[in-house]
């Protein structure tokens, strides 16, 4: 073997094992040569195949009456609004470009879009999920500070709103930032397009930038920890959202030319793997020309041209009678247009550079559900017992009046604007929870009287301990927030953020995860349409491996079928009831106000009866439907009080509570109790209401009333709405601003 | 009535413009390409934002597009050039208004709801607001604080150039509420001839009925009277 070949080999080698050489081997029935090896090594990372996430994905249910493209099927799931209409869904997660180098990571939001367009969808809205770490630290300060930049950046040119944004912060997200990006798109059924190259002779056709050299193992990068030193600089590319801009707008151009078969967005693995992947959809065979590959610089090595990501590339399966329209199309918008490939008969994937054949292998073998390995790793449960922790286990600290301002300050509780405000929240005029005080976003379905409703939900604290549970209570609060905006939950995508699933504890968590996912959706019927699975979020600390906690992200979409139907979480007048639907107890469990105020980072979840949820969603959906209420508000993260200064602050309004006398008041105020919403009625509402509830066979009872301006509790005053404006507005700007 | 909505590849607040124009107005409107020069057919031009060209090179890209040349001519017939949010950038750079459009003073992209006042609304575009009312409308820019120098801007107060301008919610202008930093609370200023118009407010976001903010719609009927 020359010098060159040596060290082909040893590149693939060092992303896959010694098992799967041989296994390589195996299959094929010889040696492949080096340039063969790092086609699997491409196609069999983690990010690609999937390979210790599907055994258990494959669990999580999938089917359901409006799915209309399953999970998995392809690029993105869609679901059937009715109006010949299809909503597309995609979940991302971006970690590692970002941790690594935040500004060239960012534009990794670019392919979001690309993966909705590649099924003829316009993006209609963006939901970006948020992990940082510790604000103590001036270091996570600045993370923070140019990733929210580097993101606006890029997101802010595509005239598509980020209609929600979630962010949490914890230690663990120190030095490990994790960016999840949520797309929603919207498709006439007819338009729909998929990401197959089903006939043969049709022409594969690159679009969009020229291929750099960077972003080679791009998929292999994601699959694997960040590394102390230099070895792991990122392969992520610089790009331009210039260009992302015109490419959507051309394949919209294409797409309403009926031009397109098939097409898929360039991601990690290049050009192989969206051809493969696009090829093993039709069983059908793939011959690519990489010197076609139109290339920055000229001495670009074929392995580069074949596995570079480079963004604002997409491949087109093409008939060959269309070519000349689809390049005068392309040429229009001054992208780059060239055949890298054709479709063949024979199911294999050939390589040529030129008249040499680098590469020529079965194409079964290197795909996820064919040839690509499936581990199922060690799963060690951590061993500690996860122990609630009632209000009688701990003392009562302190004035209940500080530590309800206090709460209001937490990062993790006080208004996000202070980032949401940096992104174009407003494009397209869609967004309705741009206008609206809603939890979820609303984005208005253009042409119809509809809405899609988006929740996102990932506290990180209820999974700690118990990950099933955590992740349960995730998809039921999703279904809970979807409810209240005046919807009815339709779909879930999840994005699985774990550390390295070699070590059986993260392992364990990562599988638990799953099965709390899925018990949760098999329950209320709610199929899963769309995901992703980010491993190896981990760094290397001195000689400490350190993971993130378990960080199972649910956003879920929902339908408000008609606009007039839309509720949301603001009182609207003084003198109007405030209700709580649900029942308070004891419990403190993997409250924020533990954490925060007892220092007791590890107790069980909260205390959760399924059944009883799902009660209570039935009960809040008639409600609103009936219009028996004039807001509703989950009971969330900081609790209670919490909820309630949430629903005053939009209209600058205060309340007047009792606190029951059985539940010590701390665990009344903010304990995390789930099953509870927060409703207010109006005077015109009342017997109406109360007649209803009566019959609803579940817990109510009279909060107090809105009032003008005033929070008091228990006939003590709490201070004035304008007071906790300022605080829960501007407490992450203090901490944020330099 | 016929109005003409300006769209270089990278713009993209087109789509609010004709969505507003069209449905809520029920008014005829067309896209310029921005390698089209024929506008004769038009009444108003829009220059909607976005990011118009590679690199972010506003000026390069007026060089380069011969649909510019063509508004420079539609303008001074005196007919309506309306420019808002980067199009309103694009017109500075033009020459069509006078100042300069620079980075947000807190360095850093703001998309939010702010109040504007009228400070002359005997405008083509404020006629029918009033300059003793404020109206919320959202901003969504990086390059939205507005600086002219002295004696230019002595020269526009004195002739009613300025068009709005940052107030909170009870109406009061000050320091405090200028919320991109641009001089005097500038929100939006035309040409002498008051025929063009630049602001970073955008009221094509707060202009449909369904979306639960209205108070964009004066401009558009200001406009819409004006035109009749």
């Amino acid at each position: 073997m020359n010098q060159s070949d040596l060290h082909l080999r040893d590149r693939a080698m060092s992303y896959l094992t010694k098992d799967e050489l041989y296994s390589i081997e195996k299959m094929l029935g010889r040696t492949p040569n080096p340039f063969e090896l790092n086609m699997f090594a491409a196609m069999w990372s983690e990010h690609i195949s999937y390979k210790s996430s599907i055994k258990w994905i494959e669990e999580l249910p999938v089917n359901g009456n409006e799915v209309y493209i399953r999970a998995g099927e392809e690029n993105a799931g869609a679901i059937d609004l009715g109006d010949n209409l299809a909503c597309v869904v995609k979940i991302e997660s971006h970690n590692h470009p970002i941790a690594v180098d935040p500004t060239q990571g960012a534009v990794c939001v670019g392919n979001i879009n690309r993966d909705l367009i590649a099924m003829g969808a316009e993006p209609v809205g963006h939901f970006n999920i948020l992990r940082f770490g510790e604000l103590s630290k001036e270091l996570d300060r600045n993370i923070i500070n140019i990733v929210i930049k580097a993101i606006g950046s890029y997101s802010n040119n595509f005239g598509v709103p980020v209609a929600g944004v979630e962010v949490l912060f914890d230690r663990s997200y120190n030095f490990n930032p994790l960016v999840n990006i949520m797309g929603i798109g919207i498709v006439h059924m007819d338009k729909l397009c998929r990401a197959i190259a089903g006939q043969v002779n049709q022409s594969l056709i690159l679009i969009g930038k020229k291929t750099s050299g960077k972003g080679v193992h791009g998929a292999g990068f994601a699959s694997r920890g960040l590394r102390e030193g230099n070895q792991m600089v990122p392969d992520t590319q610089v790009t331009d959202p210039y260009v992302g801009k015109i490419l959507m707008d051309c394949i919209l151009e294409l797409r309403d030319a009926n031009l397109i078969t098939g097409m898929q967005d360039i991601g990690a693995g290049g050009v192989l793997c969206a051809a493969v992947e696009m090829a093993s959809r039709g069983n059908t065979g793939i011959e690519l020309f990489l010197n076609k590959i139109p290339v920055v610089g000229e001495d670009m090595m074929p392995l580069e041209r074949m596995l570079s990501q480079t963004q604002e590339q997409m491949i087109l399966a093409v008939d060959p009678e269309n070519l000349d329209r689809v390049e005068q199309i392309v040429r229009k918008w001054e992208l780059e247009c060239e055949q890298v490939g054709m479709v063949i008969r024979e199911q294999r994937v050939r390589i040529f550079n030129g008249e040499e054949i680098l590469g020529d292998l079965p194409l079964n073998i290197l795909v996820r559900g064919g040839g690509a390995p499936v581990y199922i790793r060690n799963i060690k449960p951590r061993g500690k017992k996860a122990v609630p922790v009632a209000a009688e286990d701990i003392p009562f600290v302190g004035s209940l009046k500080e530590i309800a301002k206090k709460m209001i300050t937490l990062p993790n509780i006080s208004s996000k604007k202070w980032i949401s405000e940096q992104f174009d929240t407003m494009a397209g005029n869609s967004n309705l929870g741009a206008e609206y005080a809603m939890d979820t976003g609303v984005l208005l379905v253009e042409g119809t009287n509809k809405a899609i409703a988006v929740s996102l939900n990932g506290n990180m604290r209820y999974g700690r301990m118990e990950p099933r549970k955590g992740a349960l209570i995730s998809v039921a609060g999703a279904a809970r927030n979807i409810i209240c905006s005046g919807g009815t939950p339709l779909a879930v995508a999840d994005c699985l953020n774990f550390g390295d699933p070699s070590d059986p504890f993260v392992y364990h968590d990562f599988v638990e995860s799953i099965k709390g996912i899925s018990e949760a959706c098999k329950g209320m019927r709610i199929p899963v349409i769309a995901g992703n699975v980010s491993f190896y979020n981990l760094t290397h600390d001195g000689g400490d491996i350190v993971s993130i906690i378990p960080t199972p992200v649910v956003g879920m979409v929902g339908l408000i079928d008609e606009i007039s139907n839309l509720m949301t979480i603001d009182f609207k007048r003084k003198g109007d009831m405030i209700f709580l639907i649900g029942r308070s107890d004891e419990d403190l469990s993997s409250s924020e106000y533990l954490s925060v105020m007892h220092l007791i980072e590890e107790s069980a979840a909260p205390k959760f009866d399924f059944e009883y949820e799902l009660k209570l969603q039935g009960v809040v959906s008639s409600l609103i439907r009936d219009k028996l209420i004039s807001s509703a508000h989950d009971v969330s993260t900081g609790g209670l009080f919490v909820t309630l200064v949430e629903s005053a602050l939009p209209g600058k309004l205060g309340f007047d509570i009792t606190s029951p006398a059985e539940i010590r008041n701390d665990a009344f105020l903010f304990g995390e109790s789930q099953s509870r919403v927060v409703v207010s009625v109006s005077s015109e509402q009342e017997t109406g209401f109360i007649d209803f509830m009566m019959e609803a066979e579940i817990h109510f009872s009279a909060l107090g009333h809105v009032t003008k301006e005033e929070l008091r509790i228990d006939d003590v005053s709490y201070g004035f709405i304008s007071d906790y404006e300022r605080m829960y507005e501007g407490s992450l700007g203090k901490l944020l601003d330099n | 009535m016929k109005f003409g909505i300006f769209a270089f590849p990278g713009s993209h607040g087109y789509k609010e413009l004709i969505w507003v124009l069209k449905k809520q107005f029920k008014k005829e409107t067309r896209m310029v390409w921005h390698q089209q020069d024929k506008l004769s057919d038009l009444d108003a031009i829009f220059i909607p934002g976005g990011y118009p060209c590679k690199g972010s090179s506003e000026a390069k890209c007026l060089t380069e597009s011969p649909a510019i040349n063509a508004v420079i001519e539609f303008a001074e017939k005196g007919k309506i050039v309306i420019g808002i949010g980067n199009g309103f950038r694009l017109l500075c750079d033009a020459g069509l208004v006078p100042g300069d459009l620079r980075m947000n003073r807190n360095k850093r992209f703001i998309c939010r709801h702010v109040f504007i006042k009228p400070d002359n609304d005997h405008l083509p575009i404020t006629s029918q607001m009033s300059n003793e009312k404020w109206y919320r409308i959202p901003i969504a820019t990086g390059y939205g604080r507005y600086t002219a120098r002295d004696e230019t801007l002595i020269e526009m107060r004195h002739r009613g150039q300025i068009i709005f301008r940052y107030c909170d919610h009870l109406g009061r202008i000050s320091e405090e509420i200028n919320v991109t930093g641009s001089i005097d609370n500038i929100a939006g200023i035309c040409n002498s001839r008051k025929n063009v118009f630049g602001i970073v407010p955008q009221p094509e976001r707060a202009s449909l009925d369904i979306s639960g903010n209205t108070e964009g719609q004066g401009i558009f009927r200001s406009l819409i009277h004006f035109l009749s």
